[in-house]
């Protein structure tokens, strides 16, 4: 019962001073009303002799009525009158109660809704549970969902942080989540769900976090010494908990959606750099063509069609001197930016030993060497390297892994070049090479591809193959190199159809003419 | 003379609730008085001289804005100190407020402890 202070019940509560007055009028009798200390509230003491009443509240004495036999009367009626205004106070006091409570979820509800951070979220939960009740540690933990571990998004105090989160997934708070329901607990060490965990909890408040039928965490207060936390207290912290699990859910999913996003952008940046890789490595392989026009004594040309945006192929050609010139194909094991960077560097390489004048099974050896010493993630490169005296049309190579190229003779016959070279480049340091030779008349060519030609796929599986390549070449007697490779190219494309490129696609042909 | 705050408001529970907010200064010899309508606040202000206003500003017939103004202006009583109650979510005219002379505005649900601090920090307590 709140106290009720007669002086304010009679001064200032207008109703109450008006039935005073028509009462005491009423009564015609002189009376006077005291407070408990004797002061004079209302008449005056001069009214004569009489009794003294008091004007009691639940037993106690809140002042007195003093005159006639009427003051009794009077005494009874403003004892009603108090007792109906320590009523309107409890009610006052109940609905302000509910009014604070109101507030509290109305500007924190404001003030979740202003944030989708997930920490800011769990900060302010609490900041607004720290508070409503009094507590020395406490968390907003989270279950994190492979690993069921429970894990502080916000904490304060020494219990909660998240080097004991391995712990807080058995015990106590394990029982909570299972029950998904809000707890008291008042003597932790009493409590047989206890785990001894050594940490300084003494009593504890903790309440689920729930979105919808799903327990997402939990919201716990604890005291280092024992407290009493009361109902109205979970009461408190479940309101918070209600407001706040949406909240936290949905920052969450937004920090995953914005990761998503961030991979998402990473993932483009990754293909760019992939398109400019590409791009490099167009550039470093020729592409003007006819490549040398003041010179009538041979043709070359070439195409590439890389699988990825990055691919493991290349072709080469260059004039060592006057009289010879050197093409050369190869194919790097694997495929993307790796490949291509060890399709570069190989590529420099045998340019650069090539230029030195060496033959090329001599040429192919360095440049093995060197390759296979450096250990690059065990990556090998197939290469046909060759060299083409430009007075008498004769051929030396080097084939060193790579498909054999096709011979074209000018009467149209098509036969694949004998398979003389050795391993593959960049495996083994002390591989051994060597050369093979091969004479073309005027009007003969070579028909060098990488195995993206021939292992070409259609949709049904089935590989394009050297039985397809050969017949193919041979149609093309009395075409010019760069019509017989987009031949090979279209007939390649026909075939394959709607299913996906598998490998890189390139073609070097090279046609003596004397 | 016991300082003196007026709560006016056209509603009742909200009269009471801010009384009941305020109670505890009465133990240090506050008075508070409230009035249920515009007229009515404007009678009390001019006969009781509070030194605090608690203002709803959505009233019948004479509105916050009215009083607030008609206090500062026309009467002249600039050391009355105007707080104004708008309800949350609905728009208020901070320039009309400005205009009127208003001291504050507190939105409702008000925070009790925000006000009760306010009228403390007012009254000097």
């Amino acid at each position: 019962m709140p106290s009720v202070v007669l002086r304010h019940l009679i001064r200032k509560r207008k109703d109450v001073a008006s039935v005073l007055a028509t009462l005491v009028g009423a009564l015609g009798a002189g009376i006077a009303i005291e407070d408990s200390e004797g002061e004079l509230l209302f008449g005056d003491r001069d009214g004569g002799p009489g009794g003294r009443w008091a004007v009691t509240l639940d037993g106690e004495i809140l002042g007195w009525v003093c005159g006639g036999a009427h003051a009794a009367a009077v005494a009874t009626v403003l004892a009603h009158l108090a007792a109906k205004e320590a009523e309107r106070k409890t009610l006052a006091n109940e609905v302000l109660h509910l009014y604070r409570e109101v507030n509290l979820i109305y500007s924190f509800s404001e003030k979740l809704a202003s944030t989708l951070d997930l920490d800011k979220v769990a900060g302010l939960t609490l900041e607004e549970a720290r508070h409503l009740i009094a507590a020395t540690d406490g968390a907003v933990m989270l279950v994190d969902e492979p690993t069921n571990r429970l894990d502080p998004v916000a904490d304060f105090g020494d219990v909660y942080s998240t080097a004991h989160s391995t712990a807080w997934a058995e015990g106590l708070f394990a029982s909570i989540l299972a029950s998904g329901q809000g707890e008291i607990v008042n003597d932790v060490h009493a409590d047989p769900r206890h785990v001894h965990s050594g940490h300084a909890i003494a009593s504890l408040i903790c309440t689920p976090l729930r979105v919808k039928e799903r327990v997402t965490g939990l919201i716990a207060l604890s005291s280092s010494t024992p407290v009493s936390y009361a109902a109205a207290h979970l009461k408190l912290l479940n309101t918070l908990a209600l407001q706040t699990a949406s909240a936290l859910e949905n920052a969450r999913l937004f920090e995953r959606t914005v990761q998503a996003a961030r991979d998402r952008e990473r993932l483009a940046a990754l293909h760019k750099e992939l398109e400019v890789a590409s791009q490099i490595q167009r550039a470093i392989v020729p592409s003007q063509f006819p490549p040398f026009p003041e010179r009538s004594d041979f043709a070359i040309h070439a195409s590439m069609t890389p699988a990825r945006a990055v691919g493991g192929d290349f072709f080469d050609f260059f004039l060592i001197d006057a009289d010879r010139l050197g093409f050369v194909i190869g194919d790097v094991s694997g495929k993307g930016v790796p490949s291509a960077l060890f399709m570069a560097v190989c590529r420099t390489l045998i340019k650069a030993t090539a230029h030195a004048g060496g033959s090329p099974e001599i040429c192919l050896e360095r440049v093995n060497r060197v390759l296979a010493s450096e250990e690059v993630s065990s990556m090998y490169v197939t290469v046909f390297y060759g060299v083409l005296d430009t007075r008498d049309g004769h051929v030396t190579y080097c084939n060193a892994g790579h498909n054999p190229p096709y011979v074209l003779r000018g009467d149209g016959s098509v036969e694949p070049l004998a398979q003389i070279g050795g391993m593959v480049v960049g495996l083994f340091e002390d591989a051994a090479y060597e050369a093979g030779h091969i004479a073309l008349g005027p009007g003969d060519a070579l028909f060098m591809y990488t195995d993206g030609v021939t292992e070409a796929t259609d949709p049904a599986g089935e590989e394009y193959a050297t039985s397809r390549l050969a017949p193919c070449l041979a149609r093309c007697r009395g075409l010019g190199l760069d019509d017989v490779i987009r031949t090979v190219g279209a007939e390649v494309a026909a075939f394959v159809g709607e299913a996906p490129q598998g490998d890189d696609i390139t073609m070097l042909a090279l046609r003596y003419l004397a | 003379m016991p300082p003196k705050i007026l709560i006016v408001d056209d509603e009742a529970h909200l009269r009471m609730l801010i009384q009941q907010t305020l109670e505890e200064l009465e133990d240090e010899g506050v008075e508070l008085l409230t009035a249920s309508n515009g007229e009515e606040a404007l009678e009390v202000i001019q006969a009781e001289a509070p030194k605090l206003v608690f203002l709803d500003v959505m009233m019948p017939k004479l509105s916050g804005f009215d009083v607030c103004s008609r206090v500062k202006h026309t009467l002249g009583l600039k050391d009355v100190y105007i707080v104004l109650l708008t309800a949350k979510g609905q728009e208020f005219d901070k320039q009309k407020g400005l205009e009127a002379g208003a001291d504050l505005y507190m939105t409702k649900p008000f925070d009790p402890d925000a006000l009760l601090e306010k009228a403390r920090a007012v009254l000097g307590l």
